[in-house]
């Protein structure tokens, strides 16, 4: 706490800053690489041919036809259509047998690889990837750093006094940690409301998990009963005894009876609980990707077809509304291509703003602190949550590519790299002195990067085919690499290298 | 980061107050969606709507706390939160379900 307010608020940027940007570089990196999660997962499974415009009827009856041959006694079926972003069929069933795949939409040929594709990105941001089901820790990091980010966003503004007037420059040359500071400053400002909108709506999205206690006020059974009348979730679980066998209808059935009620040729994905029993009930839901909210429509029918409960957002409470159009705008399934693009790109200023002002921290202190041991851990673990977790993220794309399709638990490799990778490149950086460890990772980044799309020669194959999706995603992985590569280049030469040591100190 | 005049804090106080700031405000927006939920729903609101509202409010009121906690110096009474939170939720969990 200091004297006067400003000198309060530098305190708390500054060192909850320090605190929490290792944590939150990370969150935003794989936020904004998350937001290409069905594409990147598409990049990722090279058996899906490219060009498919698959038809939802024929899709529905493979991969029900599939799931009354592979699964015919389980208790929960799933179903989730292709789409042109993600064009996979996936069936997934549990309970007396359990098991996902995914199919080709149009020949039902099943895609051997297994892979968390994009979504692990989503996971590492949402939880660092430690399921938050049995183990909240991750879930409550990310929360509390989503809220350092508010606060850092606030108190930057108090700081920093002069952030609007100098937007507009950048001085490499007028002082060791300047051109740092601008760069902050900068992409502090552009994004800035962007930035808190995210903050604040990340932790929106799940708000009776990040604070469990108002649910149990008025909802005798907590937290779980709340959840199931707020978001009619009822039938997506098995509970009780299965009934005697009766027939039930082609899914087909169901989904045209839900979609006369949300719209025709809306279905994303449907449930069948208890199939081929008198206890049956099929719950479809209805895409988001025109709509902003993060509820999706949802109808629950008995074997009959008779609807035995709905969820429709037009029916539900304006409060209910608003909070899933605010949440909305932070899990970002509307707005096509343009929206992902934005957001992915102001997520990344977002990441720039933490790696910039964790380098201005120590750039600020580098005469009075250096050769210290507490200012030597810092600068370490900045080169790792930085440049490591790039180095990570890139790797988990090398180690997806390179692991053998009929390798054992192939999905877990590729997660494990990641993690091994991030630790090795704080190792690195506690090894190094603090200036080569930047321009090593940065370089190893660029490498990694431009290396990503020739992997087995795929992208020739991308572009031989026109598969623009896939060309994109090759042509984005070539793009960082030459700015990772800048950035070595810029770090290592004299006028950016003052604000780094160029000797590991004593 | 300004050149604002800093002092050189140990280790020990920056997480004690980092900690302090953040537990303590995480724990007043905890009491608060209690607090609010009930009260909301005693003005007539459905219930699934007074946690939302209530959630959605106590999560913009958490920053503010942390701001004001470092501003005004009031890291004590934030850290000491937790346990009027425990004693308030207790004393409502007792009048709402008896």
């Amino acid at each position: 706490m200091r004297k006067t307010f400003t000198l309060s608020m530098t305190f708390l940027h500054t060192w909850g800053g320090l605190v929490f940007g290792w944590l939150l570089f990370m969150v935003l990196l794989t936020g904004s690489i998350a937001v290409f999660a069905g594409e990147l997962t598409y990049w990722l499974t090279p058996e899906i041919r490219g060009g498919l415009r698959p038809d939802a009827v024929r899709s529905m009856q493979i991969g029900e036809d599939y799931l009354r041959a592979h699964a015919p006694t389980s208790r929960l079926w799933r179903v989730t259509l292709p789409t042109s972003r993600e064009p996979a069929l996936k069936v997934t069933w549990k309970e007396l047998g359990e098991g996902s795949k995914k199919l080709d939409p149009e020949t039902g040929a099943e895609i051997v690889r297994k892979t968390e594709g994009g979504s692990f990105f989503l996971q590492v941001h949402e939880d660092f990837h430690s399921n938050r089901d049995k183990n909240p820790t991750g879930f409550f990091l990310v929360c509390l750093a989503g809220m350092a980010m508010l606060v850092a966003s606030v108190s930057g503004i108090v700081v920093h006094k002069r952030i609007f007037k100098d937007l507009f420059l950048f001085r490499p040359k007028t002082s060791p940690h300047r051109a740092w500071l601008d760069a902050h400053n900068v992409f502090g400002v552009l994004a800035l409301p962007f930035h808190m909108m995210m903050a604040f709506t990340g932790i929106l999205l799940l708000y009776w998990l990040f604070l469990p206690s108002a649910a149990p006020v008025v909802y005798p059974g907590g937290n779980s009963e709340f959840r199931r009348e707020a978001n009619a979730q009822d039938y997506r679980q098995v509970k009780g005894e299965a009934g005697d066998p009766a027939p039930t209808a082609p899914l087909k059935f169901y989904v045209d009876k839900a979609e006369s009620l949300f719209g025709a040729g809306r279905t994303a994905y449907l449930y069948v609980r208890d199939p081929g029993r008198t206890n049956a009930v099929v719950e479809v839901y209805r895409e988001r990707t025109e709509r902003v909210s993060q509820q999706v429509d949802q109808i629950a029918m008995d074997r009959n077809g008779t609807v035995i409960r709905s969820l429709l957002i037009k029916e539900k409470t304006p409060l209910f509304r608003l909070q899933s159009f605010v949440a909305s705008w932070h899990w970002i399934e509307w707005g096509g291509n343009l929206a992902r693009w934005f957001y992915f790109l102001a997520g990344l200023m977002g990441a720039a703003v933490t790696a910039a002002g964790l380098v201005v921290f120590t750039a600020k202190r580098r005469k009075g602190a250096e050769g210290q041991a507490w200012f030597r851990i810092v600068e370490a673990v900045n080169v790792a949550a930085v440049a490591g977790a790039c180095i990570a993220s890139v790797a988990f794309f090398w180690a997806e590519r390179l692991t053998p399709v009929e390798a054992a638990a192939r999905d877990d490799i590729p997660v494990q790299a990641f993690w091994v990778v991030w630790a090795a490149a704080l190792v690195h950086a506690a090894l190094r002195p603090a200036r080569q460890a930047w321009v090593e990772q940065l370089a190893l980044t660029a490498l990694l990067c431009l290396g990503a799309p020739f992997l087995q020669g795929l992208v020739f194959r991308d572009l031989a085919t026109a598969d623009w999706v896939r060309i994109a995603v090759d042509a984005t992985f070539i793009a960082g690499g030459l700015c990772f590569a800048l950035a070595a280049w810029k770090v290592r030469t004299p006028s950016f290298a003052a604000t780094l040591p160029a000797r590991r100190e004593a | 980061m300004p050149a604002a005049a800093e002092d050189r804090p140990g280790a020990a106080s920056i997480v004690v107050r980092t900690a302090a700031a953040t537990l303590g405000a995480y724990a007043v927006a905890y009491f608060l969606t209690s607090a609010l939920t009930g009260g909301l729903f005693r003005l007539g609101l459905d219930r699934a709507d007074s946690v939302m509202s209530a959630s959605s409010i106590a999560l913009l009121v958490f920053p503010a706390v942390s701001i004001w906690a470092f501003a005004e110096r009031r890291l004590v009474v934030v850290a000491a939160a937790p346990v009027m939170t425990a004693l308030i939720l207790a004393v409502l969990s007792a009048v709402l379900h008896p």
